[in-house]
């Protein structure tokens, strides 16, 4: 139980180190890869971590309007992969997963300002779009070259940390 | 054979569909986003310090976007850093820094009392439009 507690520590805050050490570059993150290959090893496990992961988000850049949608993205697209995972998908599907989830990161993002009025969210939205498509783009690269590596890598040390 | 030809159509398929999905938010993105408008206008910005002091700039500009219309404000000077995609994000106004990686704030941008949903670059003006670039610690409410 505590090794599992570690464990679930020690990749949030892997996590959030890899958000912070790519801030520099508009949308070009290894958050969504990270979250996708972080459900296939650890399965429902993966909530908690994806918890602490935005709480950690919110304690360094503040807990704004934005925040609340990292209470639902990052779950959304764990249940994603766990769907990918359950239909035996192949590493190319899950970098087109990650490149899809990046387009539609600001539509996902845009409903916490729905409170606004469906006007400000819309307006949101499309203000983001170039954002999007880069994310996009980047997610879909990122994930075709390290999807493999970082797997195998996974493969080898998670299972050890785990039994 | 079969199964990699197969394999290779699946996967054909799919980056056909990624493809049509940036093209259809391109299509959104310049199909909605608000137009610039032609000709003079008279634009404001006040510039909000972390004291809460602050000053008026005007300017009667043919811009069509926030940045050129503050270039033409005397007094007034901007800059940042500025990338091909997204032009310039606003670090220093009038010597005053705001950078969130170093100072934990950041200068935001609003008209009227609305937060701009565009950067400096691609925000378009109009007449008679009042903007406010406010110096903003992280955790502060928004002004």
């Amino acid at each position: 139980m505590s090794r599992h507690l570690a464990l679930g520590g020690i990749l949030a805050a892997l996590l959030f180190a890899a958000q912070a050490a790519l801030a520099f570059l508009p949308n070009i993150e290894l958050v969504s890869l990270l979250v996708i290959l972080y459900t296939l090893f650890l399965g429902k496990r993966v909530v908690p971590v994806l918890l602490v992961f935005a709480l950690l988000e919110g304690l360094l850049y503040g807990f704004g309007l934005w925040w609340v949608s990292y209470l639902y993205v990052w779950p959304l697209l764990a249940g994603l992969a766990a769907l990918f995972k359950r239909a035996g998908a192949s590493p190319f599907a899950y970098a087109m997963l990650s490149g899809g989830f990046g387009l539609s990161f600001g539509l996902l993002c845009a409903i916490p300002y729905l409170a606004g009025g469906p006007g400000a969210a819309l307006a949101w939205w499309i203000a983001g779009i170039p954002f999007d498509l880069v994310h996009g783009a980047g997610n879909l690269v990122l994930a075709l070259v390290l999807f493999a590596p970082l797997h195998r890598l996974f493969s080898s040390v998670l299972p050890r940390i785990q039994s | 054979m079969q199964t990699f030809k197969k394999n290779w159509k699946k996967k054909a398929a799919a980056l056909a569909g990624f493809c049509l999905a940036v093209l259809a938010l391109l299509f959104v993105y310049t199909s909605l986003r608000p137009g610039t408008s032609a000709g003079r206008k008279q634009v404001t910005v006040e510039v909000v310090y972390s004291d809460g002091s602050s000053e008026t700039y005007r300017a009667s500009t043919d811009a069509l976007y926030l940045e050129q219309a503050m270039a033409d404000m005397d007094g007034l000077t901007v800059e940042g850093s500025r990338t091909e995609a997204f032009g310039l994000m606003v670090l220093t106004v009038n010597g005053v820094t705001a950078d969130y990686e170093i100072d934990g704030a950041y200068w935001a941008i609003y008209l009227e009392d609305q937060p701009c949903s565009y950067g400096v670059s691609t925000q378009p003006v109009e007449d008679g439009q009042h903007y406010r670039l406010v110096y903003q610690p992280a955790d502060a409410p928004a002004a």
